[in-house]
């Protein structure tokens, strides 16, 4: 027998009172609370960037640059469990090249894809475009390709232009505050428009949830 | 002359504002159209010549679970106690206000009243099915759009475009949709889509010993399901939810989620 629906028998025998039959595959389990919990790291690791970056908080300084890669990092990850969980993980890609307007998961990828490109990966850009610069002079065989295209042809080191750097990064930081907000109380926002689910649907979810 | 050219200067400007408030309106209309759900905030007009619906009589329902039974035979549902298209409900309302209630297989092997006699008040059997609401939440949901309402009020689901996600399946207030655990798509009634289509009627409607079950079209005025909603006093589901639910039912109790 599928291991689905032997495990399904087993959960029938707890049921306790009466729900729907359709409702006694638990559809929303562990990969989907799995999401959450990696962006509260990302959002949290970002905020600790922030602190140094925006707050000039100088204690936590030679946090810097690790916080920023573990943010990145474990935002390239977060959505594998959401993409795992799908029954059709091959046609994820829909989502973001057909969204359907009304979907508060739909409109997700497009909040999920202004945290990666515009918020994370432009301001570690920033940070590391001087490293890819010299980097990209120093290296030998294929990483030194590698460091010229991360520097998008941009090799201007001098101190003006690094002073750019510098505020523009700031900038980032600044705009992506709110939108670790955004990416994480997004979430309970998915959960909150659903009318049938009277724990989670409300206006205030998206708050409870950043 | 001086007042000439200042009145041709004058009309020209009017002209170039004119035309790049067109054109700055076209390009806004053109970058807002695939949100315009939003924007305006309601369906389009429905004007097909077709709207279908379902009504159900409470009483006259008995319980056999014949239309579970036939759905699953007819659309291919997998015969596992937690995939219905539809199933049956028996309410048991006790003497002292409690309500149990049960569908031990959907119904489809019969029932058992597990409440002693003497504590009850009244019991009665409702069928339950997707309701193809007007404004469903589970359409409404779907980030790819492959649920959608047929244009004559059916709720249907593209199988080659459904990734998976089941957020229609947390969506829906009925309980009306599962996962096929072998097309591994999401799954839910049709309203026989393909039986409807060639004039015949439902395979639920068809299996009822009762007539319990008045398929129709609620724009043909001649209609059964016109008929019987004019003869009869009936209520939808969830009506507080406002999902324009479109399965009505007779002698509908209170006590009935």
């Amino acid at each position: 027998m599928d291991p689905l629906i032997q495990n399904l028998y087993n959960v029938l025998t707890q049921v306790q009172g009466y729900i729907y039959p359709n409702e006694v595959e638990l559809h929303w389990s562990l990969l989907i609370v799995l999401y959450p919990y990696i962006t509260g790291l990302v959002a949290g690791a970002f905020i600790l960037a922030s602190l140094e970056r925006v707050f000039r908080v100088k204690e936590v300084r030679p946090t810097y640059e690790l916080s920023l890669i573990t943010a990145l990092a474990l935002l390239l990850t977060a959505t594998l469990p959401l993409v795992s969980h799908l029954t059709k993980p091959f046609r994820a890609y829909e989502i973001m090249i057909t969204p359907h307007p009304t979907s508060a998961m739909a409109i997700f990828g497009f909040v999920y894809l202004w945290y990666l490109m515009v918020v994370l990966l432009l301001e570690i850009w920033f940070d590391y475009r001087r490293d890819f610069v010299i980097w990209s002079q120093e290296k030998t065989g294929i990483m030194k390709w590698v460091y010229k295209i991360l520097t998008l042809g941009v090799m201007d080191v001098s101190p003006e232009t690094l002073k750019w750097d510098e505020r523009l990064g700031r900038i980032v930081t600044i705009i992506g505050i709110p939108s670790a907000f955004l990416l994480h109380g997004y979430v309970g926002f998915i959960f909150g428009s659903i009318k049938a689910f009277a724990g989670g649907s409300g206006s205030d979810t998206p708050l409870l949830r950043s | 002359m001086m007042m000439k050219t200042e009145k041709k200067d004058k009309s020209r400007r009017e002209f170039l504002k004119k035309v790049a408030t067109v054109v700055v309106g076209t390009a806004a209309a053109s970058v807002i159209k695939p949100f315009n759900a939003i924007v305006y905030a309601t369906a389009p007009k429905k004007d097909s010549e077709h709207w279908y619906g379902m009504g159900i009589d409470l009483d006259k329902c008995i319980g056999c679970g014949r239309c579970a039974d036939a759905c699953k035979q007819e659309n291919g549902v997998p015969r596992e106690p937690f995939f219905f298209r539809t199933w049956v409900e028996q309410y048991t309302i006790k003497e002292n206000g409690e309500v149990v209630v049960e569908s031990p297989n959907g119904g489809i092997d019969g029932f058992k009243q597990s409440v002693p006699d003497n504590e009850i008040f009244k019991s009665f059997f409702v069928p339950k099915m997707c309701n193809h609401c007007a404004h469903s939440p589970c359409v409404q949901v779907c980030p790819v759009g492959a649920t959608y309402e047929s244009p004559d009020g059916v709720v249907l689901v593209d199988d080659t475009y459904c990734i998976g996600c089941r957020y229609c399946v947390q969506a829906c207030p009925y309980g009306c949709r599962y996962i096929h655990p072998e097309r591994h798509v999401v799954d839910k009634c049709t309203l026989c889509y393909h039986r409807i289509k060639k004039g015949l009627r439902p395979a639920c409607e068809d299996a009822c010993p009762r007539k319990a079950k008045i398929f129709g079209d609620l724009r043909d005025k001649n209609s059964e399901l016109v008929k019987f909603l004019k003869e009869h006093t009936c209520l939808v589901l969830r009506p507080h939810l406002n999902t324009g639910a479109k399965v009505y039912y007779n002698s509908l109790s209170t006590e009935v989620r």
